[in-house]
């Protein structure tokens, strides 16, 4: 599929190959914006910035990182200029009318999402991913550019601190 | 394997699956320690816990129609596509309009030349740049 999205891009068919990749990753760029910044109006307002700037970046995309990496490189780095900033831009409100992001799926278990809260912000994002992006350590490790090993033992160590947490 | 390991693969096991002989060893463990056997109960509930209770969110129904608009305002998206293309094309144009007036042959050959050399160009640019981004 992404031998596809480059054949697009070498074409300079640019708004084919960005219809493959939102097909492809938005709702795991989504998930991922979600899992960093904890708030799903701000997390959509992101996603919407990062295929911005992915669009933006296309002319100039080499091919020498798959279009994954490339794209998460986009994704954190917005993510995490995001979460810095204090006041954010509102993107949304053209003339489409804002429609909340889909409902959750999950219950609410409010004591979880407190200890969640309260864990460090690593161990916060990483736990929170693992369970968004469909269980998977390497696609949590290829989002934040971390070691497999080292999600694994951040996902070690939030584990037994919310059953601390928990448990008092 | 001592209490320490049988933890660590309780954990690992959250993740990915176990090799057998680690797994066996790990059941080994648990059917004689307390300790672990609790530690994995917690651990198991937590791990149903928090699969239940991380939202699944997804965008909203008007994200790509938005993300669409967003770009359609993006000025410099608009150029970089065919900015190349129309800086040819009018190049040409001119340049034709130009020996129209100061070449001493008739209209329609000038024309004909003029398409001719459009193209040509047209198609040298293009593999000339395909080239260029092929070397970056």
């Amino acid at each position: 599929m992404d031998e596809d999205v480059r054949h697009l891009l070498e074409q300079r068919r640019y708004s084919q190959a960005l219809e493959r990749l939102l097909n492809l990753y938005e709702t795991k760029v989504f998930r991922m914006a979600l899992g960093i910044l904890n708030d799903t109006g701000r997390a959509e307002e992101v996603t919407q910035d990062i295929f911005l700037k992915l669009w933006q970046a296309f002319p100039a995309y080499d091919g020498r990182a798959s279009l994954g990496t490339w794209l998460y490189a986009i994704a954190r780095n917005t993510c995490l200029s995001a979460s810095r900033s204090e006041s954010y831009r509102k993107t949304v409100p053209l003339d489409i009318p804002t429609e909340p992001a889909a409902p959750a799926t999950g219950s609410r278990d409010i004591e979880l999402t407190q200890c969640i809260d309260r864990l460090p912000e690593i161990q916060r994002q990483v736990i929170t991913l693992f369970y968004l992006q469909d269980k998977s350590v390497a696609e949590v490790a290829r989002m934040l550019a971390l070691p497999d090993g080292t999600v694994k033992s951040h996902l070690h160590r939030a584990r037994v601190a919310l059953a601390t947490m928990m448990k008092g | 394997m001592d209490c320490q390991e049988t933890q660590e693969s309780i954990l690992d096991s959250l993740v990915e699956s176990l090799a057998t002989e680690r797994y066996l060893a790990m059941e080994n463990h648990l059917a004689g320690c307390e300790t672990c056997s609790s530690f994995a109960k917690v651990q198991h509930t937590l791990d149903s816990r928090l699969a239940a209770a991380v939202p699944l969110a997804r965008p909203s129904p008007g994200f790509r129609a938005s993300l669409r608009k967003r770009i359609q305002c993006d000025p410099e998206a608009l150029w970089s596509d065919f900015l190349p293309d129309v800086a040819h094309l009018v190049g040409c144009v001119l340049v034709i309009a130009l020996s129209l007036f100061l070449l001493p042959f008739s209209s329609r050959s000038v024309i004909l030349a003029g398409l001719v050399f459009t193209s040509g160009t047209y198609f040298l640019q293009a593999a000339l740049r395909g080239a260029l981004s092929g070397l970056s």
